[in-house]
């Protein structure tokens, strides 16, 4: 039989807001051991939670990011459950009232994958276990944590890694979190079952937990669906569990025990007071958000006319979109946006390293100078070449391009020292001529290197190009 | 007595020191007897006298509880100083940090000599789940003092200090200053801040005084009644009490709640139908009525307070703080034992039904359906307040038990608490005055309730009271006080 | 209430029920619930109750303020080690968290 895979996901997301949840300590990555902890973190008897604004902010502009309806009224519940990582033994969380509901996300392909809810809660602490030991840090309990929970939407892995990019993305861009899958401020629990392909009838369901990197997502989703259908193909039946992915062997194995036989026994939380998000204040938050990536990407490629892989790359990262924006704010005509994204792509995007050092875009080049250089280029006052050189060499200086392009090298070549020069090269370089005439359309570019080389590049490879062409019609080659 | 006892220390007939002395001395002579203190901070109190007195010596006014001796019940967190509940599992555990109203009293240089007896984690109406066995009660040591708070009760009957704070969560400062003598007040809830406040059920519980009149209650609750940022659930009181004490009530409509009074004994029945008698004298006008739904707030009671004390009390597991077992195989193992060892049998039983009530299956029919029981009290109380001042009733049914007594079943001793706990239910305040004696020479008490934040209007009915019997009852038994006024 | 209802329950919070204990736990749970259950014969149609209603929107500014000191943080903790609280000895974290 062919199966045809259903994944569901539920990803956590950590906020990039300043202080914690219920707390004012730091939400600083790192830090020696239980010293971003007050007697809050630490859940010590008498202490009380205080909800940070800031998470219901983030959570709603997150909400309205992933285009959810936001709930005018929500509260924050107990979750019951007892482990050395969670102080209080039970996480403050979002039960039956989330503040974000019915969202989605559209895919490259065209489908849809449906957002059930985001809630708020608290991150818990950091066990490290060491030699029979396990040693406790409580700094990142109390983290604020989005929970996104999609539908059970996706039928094949790669729309989960696209999923999960387009989560990031957008987490980035509007500013609610660094989503660094390394650092654990992206993490998610993939839903996996099958079902004979046509059917709508979905199968019993595993749950592989904590999965955080992209391509251990794609291994485990890709190993689980196998155990799954090979279970089915035998007669069997799956069991609806709780799976961890072992990444060193590249299995996925049931991860509960007896003791973590769990029921929530969730309730109200009675310290907290409810939340009231009203129709101004949502309006207030989506007011204030940034351009999402989706639309930036349009933008780009109708009005710019910028092709769509280079408009993708412009978009993906906030600060190299609002470079290149700024940049070509000014310019007037399709060739300058379109010189500006071959800069940035060629010139700029070769000095990064890595995908971070491109997300900072941390460059010596300001965009007015950037706007100075295209127009130069538009004008044709410079080549395309000359362009180039000059931005290497800005980026490599922090020089302004005035300092570097000299009056002389503006001043261009007349058309009458151009056609003088057109005619030496055709004088030096017969052969070439005459093979451009008898029909060797390429020879005519060792002819215009030539005129470049004599102007030192300042010449305008078009007008010299169409120069020497006349040149060889008339001298009949 | 405090407004006495500020005039002594501002005219210098004697000095902080010289009174915190004298009641350590006194705690330190009775207490053997009463039980009433679990750990004395001595040192802590003489060196905050020795504030005062500096004050006073460079001509510095002071307010009106600085210098006072005073006790927290031990459920209220002092950083450096032991906040244990009376329970094995928090045995050796030092806040660091300082409970809100404590903040306040510290703020005003009161003098704290110790904390008092309890029943564990607040959990009992005798004071004898305590893991220091249970406090006395000053008037027969061969009775309870009553609880939770009956440590502080005993310690303010028995004058071993001026005043204290307890905790409310359904009836554990009313009842235990009832069966001492003394007056207390359990605010409406979110009057006074609960941070620092070990929890025992979240929606109930609330800090209040136990003291030897209705004015000092008025004293004592206009300083603590701050609004905290710290308690999301705290307001603060919307007016100073003190101002309101000496109020004219005649007019005042008092509604007596029958059903209380009918399940009182005879004793408890007389001496309230003679407050009653009183105050029609003081010319208010006392109607009786009758609030049938509180019948059931015990059972809302039982339900919601042991959901959120399994909740509150999840975090006792012996890693951060708290006593823990020695031997163990795993984590497990290891918390399961100290919870074991740790909790006491009332505790576990509350912690279990509490569990129960709330796991898969039972949430709707229990926890769901308290609250909208506990939401048909709330609107049978509004009713009340549509037609009358206050509600008066006798505060418990019966005067103090004897020690070592409890029904074959928990039920009925859960009963004992049915006149105080429609109070927390519906989160009122409500203050416990002192109104006589039974056969046995035990004290009775009763109880003015009141709307929501209408506390000054309880402490003014209630002070009118005191003032028309001019009693204050403890004297007559406890050989006086330290230091006489 | 079976005998190994309570045995779940008492799981779930964590509270071990010796055999000594057991029947006096057992029979007094049977009296607590069947008073509980009285709550279901009480009519409340008209109570008015609304998970709504109640205080709202009480916050804290999004502002760090100093953490407390490790040393403060880890005092009352039976045994620290390097700045962790520490939990020596059998197969502690047996279990893998599963609910964050």
């Amino acid at each position: 039989m062919i199966y045809e895979l259903v994944v569901g996901l539920e990803t956590h997301v950590e906020l990039s807001t300043k202080s914690k949840i219920f707390c004012g300590c730091t939400t600083a990555f790192k830090g020696e051991p239980n010293t971003h902890c007050c007697p809050i973190c630490i859940g010590l008897p008498g202490t009380m939670p205080r909800l940070n604004e800031g998470v219901v902010q983030y959570a709603v502009a997150a909400g309205l990011a992933l285009n959810c309806k936001i709930a005018e009224f929500s509260k924050m519940d107990r979750k019951n459950y007892v482990y050395p990582d969670l102080p209080k033994a039970y996480q403050i969380s979002q039960h039956d009232k989330p503040l974000c509901y019915e969202g989605h996300v559209l895919l490259s392909n065209g489908r849809k994958i449906g957002i059930e809810r985001i809630h708020i809660e608290e991150d818990a602490g950091k066990l490290i276990h060491q030699g029979g030991a396990t040693f406790i840090d409580y700094n990142r309990g109390g983290v604020p944590l989005i929970e996104i929970v999609s539908k059970p939407d996706f039928r094949d892995v790669e729309e989960v890694v696209e999923y999960l990019e387009l989560l990031q993305l957008t987490m980035r861009y509007i500013e609610v979190s660094d989503c660094k899958m390394q650092e654990g401020s992206l993490r998610c629990d993939v839903n996996v079952s099958v079902m004979p392909k046509g059917s709508s009838k979905f199968g019993i369901r595993t749950e592989i937990k904590n999965m955080n990197s992209f391509n251990n997502i794609r291994k485990a989703v890709q190993y689980e669906m196998n155990r799954q259908i090979d279970i089915l193909e035998s007669g069997g039946a799956v069991t609806q569990q709780t799976m961890r992915y072992m990444a060193d062997v590249g299995v996925t194995e049931p991860m509960r025990g007896k003791e973590d036989a769990h029921d929530y026994r969730y309730f109200k939380e009675p310290d907290l007071v409810n939340i009231y998000v009203s129709k101004e204040q949502v309006e207030c938050i989506a007011s204030k958000m940034p351009e999402l990536f989706s639309s930036k990407l349009n933008r780009y490629v109708n009005e710019y006319r910028i092709p769509l892989e280079d408009a993708r790359l412009l978009a993906e990262y906030k600060n190299v979109a609002k470079f290149f924006e700024d940049s070509v704010k000014c310019a007037r005509s399709e060739q300058s946006y379109k010189n500006c994204a071959n800069l940035i792509l060629s010139v700029i995007f070769s000095k990064f390293n890595s995908e971070e050092e491109k997300e900072i875009f941390n460059i010596s080049v300001s965009s007015e100078e950037m706007f100075k250089l295209l127009s130069l280029q538009e004008e044709k006052k410079i080549s395309n070449n000359m362009a180039k050189k000059t931005l290497e060499k800005m980026l490599e200086t922090g020089s302004k391009v005035f300092d570097i392009i000299s009056e002389a090298d503006l001043q261009g070549v007349s058309e009458d020292r151009l056609l003088e020069i057109c005619n030496l090269a055709l004088n030096e370089n017969e052969k070439a001529a005459k093979d451009y005439a008898s029909g060797k359309d390429r020879a005519i570019k060792s002819l215009i290197g030539f005129v470049m080389k004599q102007t030192k590049g300042r010449a305008d490879a078009a007008l010299a190009e169409r120069i020497l062409k006349d040149i060889i019609a008339e001298r009949k080659f | 007595m405090i407004f006495e006892l500020n005039k002594l220390l501002k005219s210098k007939k004697v000095s902080a020191k010289e009174l915190a002395k004298k009641y350590i001395e006194a705690i330190k002579r009775e207490d053997r007897r009463l039980n009433s203190y679990v750990y004395l901070s001595e040192e802590f109190a003489l060196k905050c006298a020795e504030v005062v007195d500096s004050k006073l010596r460079n001509g510095e006014d002071i307010s009106i509880l600085e210098g006072l001796p005073f006790t927290l019940k031990d459920n209220i967190s002092t950083e450096g100083l032991p906040t244990s509940c009376c329970s094995k599992i928090l045995r050796g555990y030092v806040p660091i940090y300082d409970a809100f109203v404590w903040k306040i009293l510290k703020n005003e240089n009161s003098v704290l000599l110790g904390k008092t007896n309890m029943d564990e984690f607040a959990m009992g109406s005798t004071c004898e789940t305590s893991c220091f066995g249970g406090a006395k009660n000053p008037h027969n040591v061969n009775y309870v003092a009553g609880g939770s708070s009956g440590g502080v009760a005993s310690a303010v009957a028995a004058g071993l200090a001026v005043y204290g704070l307890g905790s409310d969560t359904g009836g554990s400062i009313r009842q235990p200053a009832s069966f001492c003598g003394t007056v207390g007040l359990k605010p409406t809830y979110g009057a006074v801040s609960r941070y620092g406040l070990v929890a025992f059920a979240s929606s109930l519980d609330q800090i209040g005084p136990i003291t030897t009149t209705v004015e000092d209650a008025s004293l004592v609750f206009d300083e603590i009644s701050l609004r905290d940022e710290q308690d999301c659930t705290c307001l603060g009181a919307k007016e100073k009490t003190f101002s309101h004490i000496k109020d004219n009530i005649s007019g005042i409509k008092i509604g007596v709640a029958k059903e209380f009074l009918n399940l009182a004994d005879e004793d408890v029945k007389k001496s309230v139908s003679l407050v009653i008698n009183a105050y029609e004298k003081m010319g208010a006008e006392v109607e009786y009525i009758s609030l049938p739904s509180c019948e059931y707030a015990l059972m809302v009671y039982y339900i919601v307070a042991c959901a959120e004390a399994s909740s509150n009390l999840g975090r006792y597991d012996g890693i951060r703080y708290g006593s823990r077992v020695s031997s163990y195989t795993n984590f497990h193992d290891m918390i399961c034992k100290t919870r074991s060892e740790g909790f006491g049998k009332e505790v576990k039983r509350r912690i279990l039904l509490g569990t129960y009530v709330l796991s898969c299956g039972y949430y709707d029919a229990y926890y769901k359906k308290a609250h909208m029981v506990r939401s048909k009290i709330i609107n049978e109380f509004n009713d009340a307040f549509k037609c009358f001042d206050v509600i008066l009733t006798p505060t418990t049914p019966t005067t103090a038990f004897e020690c070592g007594y409890s029904a074959k079943d928990p039920v009925s001793n859960y009963k004992a608490d049915i006149c105080t706990v429609p109070v927390n239910i519906a989160g009122l305040p409500a203050v416990s005055v002192p109104c006589g004696f039974d056969c046995k020479g035990l004290p009775i008490g009763f109880q003015i309730i009141g709307q929501k934040f209408h506390e000054s209007k309880i402490l003014n009915v209630a002070n009118k009271f005191e003032e028309y019997t001019n009693a204050c009852y403890v004297k007559k038994v406890t050989g006086g006080y330290p230091y006489d006024i | 209430m079976t005998r190994e209802e309570l045995e779940d329950i008492a799981l779930l919070c964590k509270l071990n029920i010796s055999e000594d204990e057991m029947n006096d736990i057992l029979s007094d749970m049977e009296d607590i619930i069947s008073f509980a259950n009285k709550i279901s014969a009480v009519d409340v149609k008209d109570c008015g109750f609304k998970v709504e209603d109640g205080l709202q929107n009480i916050y804290r500014k999004d502002e760090v303020v100093a953490s407390f000191p490790q040393d403060y943080i880890l005092k009352n903790a039976k045994t620290v080690q390097d700045g962790f609280f520490y939990l020596k000895n059998g197969e502690s974290g047996g279990g893998e968290r599963l609910d964050i």
